[in-house]
């Protein structure tokens, strides 16, 4: 009897135990060997000398990051906004009992489900070659299509365009939970005292979406900033042509695998964490303000 | 157990935690209060273009995948495939020689998929197994440190993924497990998220059904295994389908960790075809049927299991 409460006590450390030795190695202990390593000058995975903040001032000077901090921002910008929109808008409409909205839903989410590898293969080829729907299109017009990928111009909407395409049906799902936690009854006393379609979504729906928009958008930022894989096979790890399609995913990974610059990576990674956290909590912020007025 | 607690009827009424599982997919008829009106017709075009825009480039990859190769390379290009072949999927799998494949390192498609589906298994089940006992205990079990454990290991969760690369990176030099596929098992099983979602699950079994389990003499492993895994199975089955995505499609954790081409995973395989340093790159014919390939999987789940798979996916996003 006496064991079986010893072990009844001791259970709950044995269940937790595998997952926090694995998380205390793979999770906890990196974020702050991080730290450390952005104070030391690495090269490879040999240990280097204390260099204290040099990494960090190093920042100020390196073309390589702020024009990946500007690309980033930019397209941040604008994807939020639009994502936000697209998304809220389709949700809602497909929230109506409107005819194929399942597959409308289906066809909306059929992106999310795909491998973001396969999505820059394709968008490569899409926006990039001579051979694509594209390309025919505009040579039947006239215009002689070299592709877009090849002018810096263009290579910003062309992730914009991916990044929408991927991803906006993954929003829809999240805003279409929160619709459909709305209650109807509000609708239909909305109804009763005269108000139109557009006065309900914009008094019921937007002021009671507010959190779920605030997370939506806080998604899309994050995802902004750790954007890696999509970018990697659009525009390579070097951003593509005049570094156009440079971003702090694509930075982090080049300075800490093909340059080995372990030390100012992790400085990089930090202050990429740094933003994200900060974006965050302002979002979080005027969500709470707006709801507040 | 009493009666009115069986798994299935527990299931059925629970209520996902975050909500994210109750999606209707049936039209919900008490609530239409607002006419859409003369706006039918345009909104009915409306989402009917923009379905077009999201499902046309499947439909590129898959009727281009069945286009001989000098069907590909003309302008203008042929919007149906006027020469449909399977030739390029037998290609791309190596049951037919192939004359256009430059197959780099010697591995093949097949090889590739048979990787990732071995690592994306093994991560899948470790991932669920681990999650739920530890999601279990801080559901449903008082011990010393459960609070602070668990908002420590939330607090984590703000920190994005990239700043452990570097030191990740290091730890598994120092194991001598680079180019293994170690780095890409072992630390995705340790995501706060899984625990998370498994405890908001395990909140919802009802401690009398725990406590009649224990007074019939289950022990705490008895009671979870029989108990709260029939109940939770639904939470489980979303985090399965959800990892399993994420470990199947994962790309920089490969292309960090592998060198050796037998290694490879899909993802990375089809990075080094589509990869533009290539002497001689992929036709496209044979690049689209790979890609299809690699995603065929997900895409049968999410047909199969959509409720699961979209619970799952959105809130994964809490990630």
């Amino acid at each position: 009897m006496a064991r079986w409460y010893a072990w009844e006590r001791t259970a709950p450390y044995v269940f937790i135990a595998p997952f926090f030795i694995l998380f205390g190695l793979f999770g906890a202990f990196p974020i702050v060997f991080a730290i450390w390593i952005s104070f030391q000058d690495w090269r490879g995975i040999r240990a280097g000398e204390f260099v204290g903040l040099d990494n960090y001032a190093r920042l100020f000077t390196d073309s390589n990051f702020h024009i990946a901090l500007s690309n980033t921002l930019i397209l941040g910008v604008l994807v939020v906004p639009l994502m936000v929109l697209f998304s809220l808008g389709f949700a809602n409409v497909l929230n109506y009992p409107i005819r194929g909205r399942v597959l409308y839903r289906t066809g909306y989410f059929l992106p999310v489900v795909t491998s973001l590898v396969v999505v820059g293969i394709l968008f490569e080829f899409f926006l990039g070659s001579t051979y694509s729907p594209l390309g025919s299109a505009l040579e039947l017009v006239g215009i002689e299509f070299k592709g877009l990928l090849g002018t810096p111009l263009f290579i910003k909407p062309a992730i914009l365009i991916m990044l929408l395409w991927r991803w906006v049906g993954y929003n829809m799902m999240i805003m279409l939970a929160g619709l459909q936690s709305i209650p109807g009854e509000l609708y239909e006393a909305a109804r009763i005292d005269g108000a139109s379609g557009m006065q309900a979504f914009l008094y019921i729906t937007i002021p009671l979406m507010r959190r779920v928009i605030a997370f939506a958008a806080i998604l899309s930022t994050i995802g902004m900033f750790n954007l890696f894989d999509e970018a990697y096979m659009l525009v390579g790890p070097g951003g593509g042509v005049d570094r156009a399609g440079l971003l702090m995913g694509l930075i982090i990974y080049k300075q800490a695998f093909l340059n080995f610059k372990f030390g100012y990576a992790s400085a990089l990674a930090y202050v990429n964490a740094l933003f994200i956290i900060a974006l965050s909590f302002l979002q979080i912020f005027i969500s709470e303000r707006v709801a507040s007025d | 157990m009493p009666e009115q607690y069986d798994a299935k009827t527990m299931r059925r009424s629970q209520t996902n935690a975050f909500g994210l599982g109750n999606l209707r997919f049936s039209p919900r008829q008490s609530w239409r209060p607002f006419r859409a009106g003369a706006h039918v017709t345009l909104t009915q075009i409306g989402l009917f273009i923009a379905f077009l825009i999201f499902v046309f480039p499947f439909y590129w990859m898959v009727s281009s995948s069945l286009k001989p190769m000098a069907d590909i390379y003309i302008v203008p290009v042929q919007l149906w495939p006027t020469r449909p072949t399977f030739n390029n999927y037998l290609e791309i799998m190596r049951l037919i020689p192939s004359d256009e494949i430059d197959w780099r390192g010697g591995i093949s498609l097949n090889r590739t998929l048979l990787n990732s589906a071995i690592i994306a298994i093994i991560y899948t089940i470790g991932s669920v197994f681990l999650a739920s006992l530890a999601g279990y205990a801080f559901a449903k079990m008082r011990f010393k440190g459960r609070n602070i454990l668990f908002l420590f290991m939330l607090a984590t969760m703000m920190i994005p993924n990239s700043v452990g690369l570097v030191p990740t990176y290091i730890i598994m030099a120092m194991l001598q497990w680079v180019n293994t596929w170690f780095p890409l098992i072992i630390p995705g099983l340790a995501t706060p998220f899984s625990v998370f979602w498994m405890r908001q699950y395990m909140t919802t079994v009802p401690d009398e059904m725990i406590e009649a389990a224990r007074i019939d003499g289950c022990g705490p492993f008895g009671i979870y295994w029989r108990v709260v895994v029939p109940v939770v199975l639904p939470g489980m089955a979303a985090l399965a389908i959800f990892g399993f995505m994420g470990n199947w499609n994962a790309f920089m954790g490969p292309l960090i960790y592998l060198n050796k081409p037998e290694l490879y995973t899909v993802p990375l395989f089809l990075a080094l075809l589509n990869s533009a340093v290539a002497a001689r790159p992929t036709p496209l014919n044979l690049l689209f049927a790979a890609s299809f390939i690699s995603i065929l999987p997900i895409l049968l789940i999410f047909l199969f299991a959509q409720r699961y798979f979209i619970a799952g996916l959105t809130a994964g996003s809490l990630k």
